[in-house]
């Protein structure tokens, strides 16, 4: 029963670390970049579900379309007007770029916000229902769905609308989308903008179930890495089937193991993966 | 390349060594401390530079050959009571076999993936640490009794700066130098044109590994004490990353022009305004990368010019 509890667990966790996966994967399989200050942005996206709860009252569903804007605004500009300057360089400038946006971001955020850590509780955060014993609560299945819905979209749209096609010529090769008319930077700028708004959705739930505080994002940059190279960098429903697969493992691994082995389990995981198959479960990672 | 004597720049850098060993004979106190600790720095930035610098692989978690070095060394010398010399060896020794470990899958793929697995390891190997407590007492910290004096430090950081720093010019100038530049310019071609790739990053990476597993070691043996949070510190990492960027990466000098610099700043806005300065420090990672992509040697040595040859920067 405790087994059964674990699994459902780390299925429910497993679509928020789909979600907030999925933007890692998309930029990295669209600009190569690979971007250090993901956690971030999951923080950012928590704190404007935080404040518009504290301030506005407004319900943590509610303030979804607030954290999916203003993280979208935020992406769209750092690629804009900061990224996309060194787009021509190799892309370990991105990196380290990245790098030095996560250290600006967390320790604004830090100076503004102390590191208290805050969460959201609403009437119905507690609430749950039971199935032969197994626990689930509420919020965390109706994230589930919402996340797998937004990833699922995610990839419909990459393949079926007009930006979409777009973005994956602008992956595939630059240059010739360039010849065909295809504005590479702005594309870059409004894919970022999408990454990070997803991210910024993920953060949003987060904050219905865990404690936020300004320092978290980086073992979260951490878990993105692990999820989309377990389901292949750059390949979008690989962000699902990393992440329920890490969920699951994090959560059976608690079972045995505090949460410091645990995080020692996960890195364990990724090098497994990185020896045996780079290319992540799916074999459609990007590899070379 | 057409310069393979050791020629002014040589005599140069002997004078300032020959200069600095001999200068605590003469002052005390606060000018010393400072030194140890740049030298100390010039020689992670250092190991960084020649890694990440020359390669284009870029290694975000370089803290945990400081955090290796420091518990293998530490635990040697409170638990078995082996000799200084003999813990600071088996530190470098035990950096370098994680590096071959952690090195020998993750560079034969997209640095993007280097990059991924180092900055993970770092962090769970802090965890590790903070758990294993009966061999590392954990969150309580682990204090070493046995220490060389100030002056002795002085003198070891400066000279293995100095050998960091040295070994950099060496292996630029050297065959191993010229595939860490070929690889950093077009992997393929440099693989195709006979040179080991994998073979050459792997080496580099697991000698860097040794000095960072040995400087970590002696730091922690200088400072007396330390927690796991403190030597596996993600800001051991950043201050490496940020040196050499400084300076202008894959250059001999940029990490002693990073360090220097950085390091004085650092001692200046002191460690209360530690959020400040972390908020100042990522600003400058990303004015830096978008405006001077080859440091301040590279901006320098642009406006400086004295060879038709421009200076090889990395971004």
């Amino acid at each position: 029963m405790l087994f059964l509890q674990a699994l459902t667990n780390g299925i429910l966790l497993g679509g928020i670390y789909a979600l907030y996966s999925s933007g890692f994967s998309l930029m990295f399989g669209v600009m190569g970049v690979v971007n250090i200050a993901h956690g971030e942005m999951i923080m950012l996206g928590a704190f404007i579900t935080y404040w518009l709860f504290e301030i506005a009252k407004l319900d943590p569903f509610l303030s979804l379309p607030f954290s999916l804007a203003g993280l979208f605004a935020l992406g769209y500009l750092l690629q804009r007007f900061i990224i996309n300057r060194v787009a021509d360089e190799p892309p370990i400038a991105s990196y380290i770029l990245t790098f030095g946006i996560h250290l600006v971001l967390a320790n604004i955020a830090l100076l503004a916000w102390t590191a208290d850590p805050r969460t959201v509780t609403t009437t119905y955060s507690g609430a749950n229902f039971s199935v032969i014993g197994i626990i689930i609560p509420y919020i965390k299945l109706v994230t589930f769905f919402i996340a797998v819905g937004v990833v699922g979209s995610l990839y419909w749209l990459l393949n079926h609308s007009r930006m979409g096609r777009a973005i994956q010529a602008t992956a595939q090769d630059r240059e010739m989308a360039r010849l065909m008319g295809i504005n590479v930077r702005q594309i870059y700028a409004v894919t970022l903008g999408i990454g990070a708004a997803i991210t910024g959705l993920a953060g949003s739930f987060v904050v219905t179930f865990r404690h936020i505080e300004p320092g978290m994002g980086l073992p979260y940059t951490i878990t993105a890495f692990c999820v989309v190279v377990l389901g292949g960098m750059g390949y979008i429903p690989g962000a699902i089937i990393g992440g329920l697969t890490l969920g699951v493992i994090g959560s059976l691994s608690t079972i045995f193991l505090t949460s410091g082995w645990s995080m020692a389990v996960t890195f364990f995981l990724l090098f497994m993966m990185l020896i045996f198959r780079p290319a992540g479960i799916t074999g459609k990672g990007i590899v070379e | 390349m057409n310069d393979r004597r050791p020629g002014r720049g040589l005599i140069i850098g002997l004078i300032v060594a020959v200069v600095l060993a001999i200068m605590p004979l003469f002052t005390m106190g606060y000018y010393v401390n400072l030194l140890t600790v740049i030298f100390y720095w010039i020689g992670l930035a250092g190991c960084w530079n020649l890694m990440c610098g020359y390669t284009g692989y870029i290694d975000f978690g370089s803290a945990v050959y400081t955090g290796v070095g420091s518990y293998v060394s530490g635990i040697l010398l409170v638990r078995l009571g082996f000799p200084l010399p003999v813990c600071t060896l088996a530190a470098g020794l035990a950096a370098l076999l994680i590096a071959v470990i952690v090195g020998w899958p993750t560079l034969r793929l997209r640095g993007a993936y280097f990059a991924i697995a180092t900055f993970a390891l770092a962090e769970a190997l802090k965890q590790v640490a903070e758990e294993w407590t009966s061999m590392t007492e954990g969150g309580i910290g682990l204090t070493v009794t046995y220490r060389l004096s100030d002056i002795d430090y002085y003198w070891v950081y400066l000279g293995l700066a100095g050998l960091v720093v040295g070994l950099t010019w060496w292996i630029e100038h050297h065959k191993h130098g010229y595939g860490l530049k070929a690889i950093n310019e077009d992997e393929e071609a440099a693989a195709q044109v006979g040179v080991n790739t994998h073979m050459v990053k792997l080496k580099t990476y697991a000698l860097t590994a040794f000095f960072i597993g040995i400087l970590g070691s002696l730091e922690a043996n200088r400072l007396g004490y330390f927690k796991p949070e403190d030597v596996f510190d993600i800001h051991i990492t950043i201050k490496m990353v940020i040196m050499s960027l400084f300076g202008g990466m894959g250059t001999v000098l940029s990490p002693v022009i990073g360090a220097s610099i950085l390091q004085i700043i650092e001692d200046v806005l002191g460690a209360e305004f530690i959020n400040y300065y972390l908020v100042i420090i990522g600003v400058i990672i990303v004015v830096v990368i978008m405006f001077l992509p080859r440091g301040l040697v590279g901006a320098l040595s642009k406006i400086f010019a004295r060879s038709s040859r421009p200076k090889q920067g990395v971004i």
